[in-house]
């Protein structure tokens, strides 16, 4: 530079140059909703046919999409946003942001996927000066005092009156190149993502729950695994009894997005998370007569071979996908773009540390629902500590920070009558941490509210919203008595 | 600090000194889906360039990131597809 204002760390590394466009804070991201892709199944079965799975495997759970929204004044130069996790651990849910885009020329929006918990991350947000609302660039009253810089523009580019993007960390990251080394034939594929990177960093041991990261995911994955049945028979009917003969094909995909989690004060973990999941299926039968049964069977041989590209190329998913996709904002398709394979894994990707202390906490509620460990050996076993959600919350996203929560007492999925761990949490404060008994239960449903500690949770099992037999929800507020 | 600078904000929290250490923004600019782009980066000693899509990865496409190369002052950003590569917004940060 040959005007302005520089200042250095004794390593002679640049901390402030009036040049630049220093990143400032300007808030938290707005929570709007979260919202999940539906699943994309869609199938026929004959007469005969196997008329099992017809749904989704239990292990293709896509993970929620929270959205966010944020103001500013350019619809091309989005804020720089950073992700402070809900928590880090071995069971902490993987998070990442999969989505930047500008839902006007003065709001930019935010998604982030996550594949459990349900605790949403926050989202720091950071902007130059020139990109601020007239809102996020006020000085705040009776603060007179400080250092601007401007640059040869006369545009503001650094004032100490905010509080500026300070880096604590870098690394780089990769995405794994698939999610699954393989996924083996049945009818109820496993799809968890189980392949991680390991990315080490060093903060200078800043605790996990004051480390928040920037790092956009880029990577997505999808893999696929295929099924078939086939059987053939003797149909008794009288004067119209005659053999048949049916196959039924099957396919079943995710489409996985590249995300993170804080393993602990030095390691980043990279791996994916459900974005989407489908299964499709498709049965033929023949049931011609006596007659013309070595026809039949000749026939399914070469059906067999050719069911597969049948089922894709005539089952009409993406009408449904799109009929399934009209409440939840989102593009539809059938998120089957490639099989088994990934693309901008093999990307590098730094990694941007930062304390969110610096910025301040943002405050609420939050729940945590945990069941139990799978004692798998985590070395081996990414997974392993795993809390698997069976008792799952949703905060109302039509009051957004209220305290109001719709509770989904759903039945566990792996561990099914496992009793689940429940830890409530407001403003911080620990309410409850211990396990969900069936006393709690029954008050649950029996009480309008339950005193725990200063604050008293109440209980609207009276606005039930479904209850389908597989999930009942209610309300719960928490306030302060 | 016997020597040196600190800055703090109005609360008195300290925002840096000359023994911080932190990495600065100094690009950030768009490049457009399916189109390659040349940028001018300024130069320090030390950079590292993030990645960002920007829209909607949508349901059918392959949506590749721009690859780039930076040398000097210049960052050149490729399109690996002319009709799946998504819009890639660059961040270069530098210290």
């Amino acid at each position: 530079m040959t005007y302005g204002l520089q200042f250095k760390n004794s390593d002679g590394d640049i901390l402030i140059d009036s040049d630049f466009h220093h990143y400032h804070f300007v808030g938290h991201a707005t929570y709007v909703e979260g919202v999940r892709i539906p699943a994309l199944t869609r199938g026929n079965n004959t007469k005969h046919s196997y008329t099992g799975s017809t749904g989704l495997s239990s292990t293709q759970i896509n993970g929620d999409i929270f959205k966010y929204r944020i103001s500013c004044t350019a619809s091309d130069v989005p804020p720089i946003v950073f992700i402070k996790p809900s928590y880090a651990g071995s069971g902490a849910p993987f998070c990442g942001l999969i989505l930047t885009q500008a839902i006007s020329s003065t709001v930019w929006e935010f998604w982030v996927l996550q594949d459990h918990g349900y605790n949403r991350p926050s989202l720091y947000c950071f902007n130059r000066f020139d990109k601020m609302t007239s809102g996020q660039s006020t000085v705040p009253s009776g603060v007179n005092q400080g250092i601007v810089t401007f640059n040869s523009s006369g545009n503001k580019t650094y004032d100490t009156r905010f509080k500026p993007l300070k880096v604590i960390a870098n690394s780089v990251t990769t995405a794994p190149s698939l999610a699954r080394d393989s996924i083996a034939a049945s009818y109820n594929p496993t799809f968890t993502p189980i392949n991680v990177n390991n990315i080490d960093y060093a903060t200078g041991g800043v605790e996990t729950s004051d480390i928040m990261f920037y790092a956009p995911s880029i990577a997505h994955s999808c893999q696929s695994v295929k099924g078939e049945k086939s059987g053939d028979g003797f149909q008794s009917a009288g004067y119209n009894s005659y053999f048949y003969a049916w196959v039924r094909a099957d396919l079943w995909w995710c489409f996985y997005r590249n995300t993170f989690r804080l393993y602990n004060t030095t390691r980043l973990q990279s791996g994916y998370s459900i974005y989407a999941s489908g299964h499709v299926y498709k049965s033929q039968e023949d049931s011609s007569s006596i007659f013309n049964i070595g026809t039949v069977l000749g026939a399914i041989f070469t059906f067999g071979a050719s069911l597969f590209i049948t089922t894709l190329a005539s089952i009409a998913i993406g009408a449904a996908v799109a009929s399934a996709f009209t409440d939840a904002g989102l593009v539809s398709g059938v998120y089957f773009p490639y099989e088994n394979d990934s693309r901008n894994a093999g990307q590098s990707q730094p990694v941007i540390f930062s304390r969110p202390s610096y910025y301040g906490l943002e405050t609420g509620i939050s729940f945590e629902s945990i069941n139990q460990v799978d004692g798998n050996d985590p070395t081996t076993d990414p997974y392993s500590g795993e809390y698997i959600p069976n008792f799952v919350f949703y905060q109302n996203p039509d009051v957004p920070n209220t305290g109001t929560f719709l509770v989904n007492l759903s039945p566990g999925v792996r561990f099914p009558g496992a009793p689940p761990w429940i830890v409530i949490q407001y403003n911080g404060t620990t309410l409850m941490d211990n396990q969900l008994t069936q006393d709690f239960r029954d008050r649950v449903i029996n009480e309008s509210y339950i005193d725990i500690g200063n604050y008293r949770v109440f209980i609207s099992p009276d606005i039930v919203l479904e209850n389908s037999g597989i999930a009942y929800y209610y309300a719960i507020d928490v306030v302060p008595i | 600090m016997a020597y040196g600078f600190s800055t703090y904000d109005s609360d008195g929290n300290l925002q840096f000194s000359s023994v911080d250490s932190t990495w600065t923004v100094i690009f950030a600019g768009l490049a457009a889906a399916n189109s390659n782009a040349t940028f001018t980066v300024p130069v320090m000693p030390t950079r590292v360039v993030t990645r960002q899509m920007l829209n909607q990865v949508t349901g059918d496409d392959e949506a590749y990131v721009h690859t780039y190369s930076l040398s000097g002052t210049t960052l050149t950003a490729t399109a690996p597809s002319s009709t799946d590569t998504v819009a890639t917004y660059f961040v270069v940060y530098g210290k």
